[in-house]
């Protein structure tokens, strides 16, 4: 490795800290524009973003910047990586969202679709806590309208 | 709080993730129609949220380049015959094509995938080739595209 390497420093809203190659931490957009205006004194904080997660999008930041792994060890390692509990998938989400990460946003957006696409929406209203504001018969009117989706 | 000792099979955290509405409409915008009808009942957030016109732009303009549960109606000039396309999930070469009405013959284009890649296939060959756009801009049309699921035309686009 050539002397020039620098770290960085991130710190979690839990406090943990991560070391991390500066040439891995600015696939997030957001640390990047950091770095680029100059503002990045000793530790850089992510107050949106837990250690659990952030070990996640680092194992996820390492491998995708492996030099020579090919096309589908990285599909592989997506594939794999994705398959984790519904929460920790929409902790990813915000994560990467708050680090301005458009590929592994898009990718874990595209994992939820598959996800909740054949589902009901009382599946859906509870894995997003999503408030049904609708009375009973506004629902049943929009239900009907739509039974066809229901079949 | 987490523990750094990572345990698999700990899933006993209560905290909510409450994903921002501009992310749940990116990722509804990639739903098939059937699941977005369905969805509707929701919330008020959801059903104006799918009726919205600015979304609908946007998840035809996904739908089109959906790698599966897509048909493309494909009109070919020099017979006059409808077909329609068909891609099957996750084997990208692999259509089944079957005449919409008339008889099989001459050629088919297809379009789908987020490279922009235009297939052509040899009804008499049984072959594929990749062409580019221009030259088959006045042999076919592509008229239509429909969602597996119901049969529908959700948009034409030609």
């Amino acid at each position: 490795m050539s002397s020039s390497t620098k770290f960085l420093t991130l710190k979690t809203c839990d406090d943990k800290k991560f070391v991390l190659d500066e040439a891995i931490a600015v696939r997030s957009q957001t640390i990047k524009n950091m770095v680029e205006d100059d503002c990045v004194s000793n530790v850089i904080p992510l107050p949106n973003v837990d250690s659990k997660t952030m070990t996640k999008v680092i194992e996820y930041w390492k491998k995708h910047s492996e030099e020579g792994i090919s096309k589908d060890m990285l599909m592989d390692f997506d594939k794999a990586f994705v398959k984790v509990h519904h929460s920790i998938l929409h902790a990813l989400i915000l994560a990467a969202n708050f680090l301005n990460d458009k590929e592994m946003l898009d990718m874990m957006c595209q994992e939820v679709v598959d996800r909740i696409k054949g589902k009901t929406p009382e599946e859906i209203r509870k894995e997003f806590d999503i408030k049904n504001d609708f009375t009973p018969e506004e629902e049943e009117e929009i239900r009907k309208e739509n039974a066809w989706a229901f079949e | 709080m987490f523990s750094p000792m990572e345990n698999k099979t700990s899933m006993s955290d209560p905290r909510k993730y409450s994903i921002p509405e501009e992310i749940m409409s990116d990722i509804f915008s990639r739903l098939p129609v059937d699941s977005l009808m369905r969805f509707k009942c929701l919330s008020k957030f959801y059903n104006s949220l799918v009726s919205d016109p600015s979304f609908i732009d946007i998840h035809q303009s996904r739908s089109i380049f959906r790698p599966h549960k897509i048909k493309i109606l494909a009109h070919s000039r020099d017979e006059n015959i409808f077909y329609t396309i068909e891609q099957q999930a996750e084997h990208k070469k692999t259509i089944v094509i079957e005449e919409f009405d008339g008889t099989p013959g001459g050629e088919i284009v297809c379009i789908f995938d987020q490279r922009n890649l235009i297939l052509f296939y040899d009804l008499k060959k049984k072959s594929w080739r990749e062409i580019k756009i221009t030259e088959l801009a006045d042999k076919l049309e592509i008229v239509g595209i429909y969602s597996q699921a119901n049969n529908r035309l959700p948009c034409i686009y030609c």
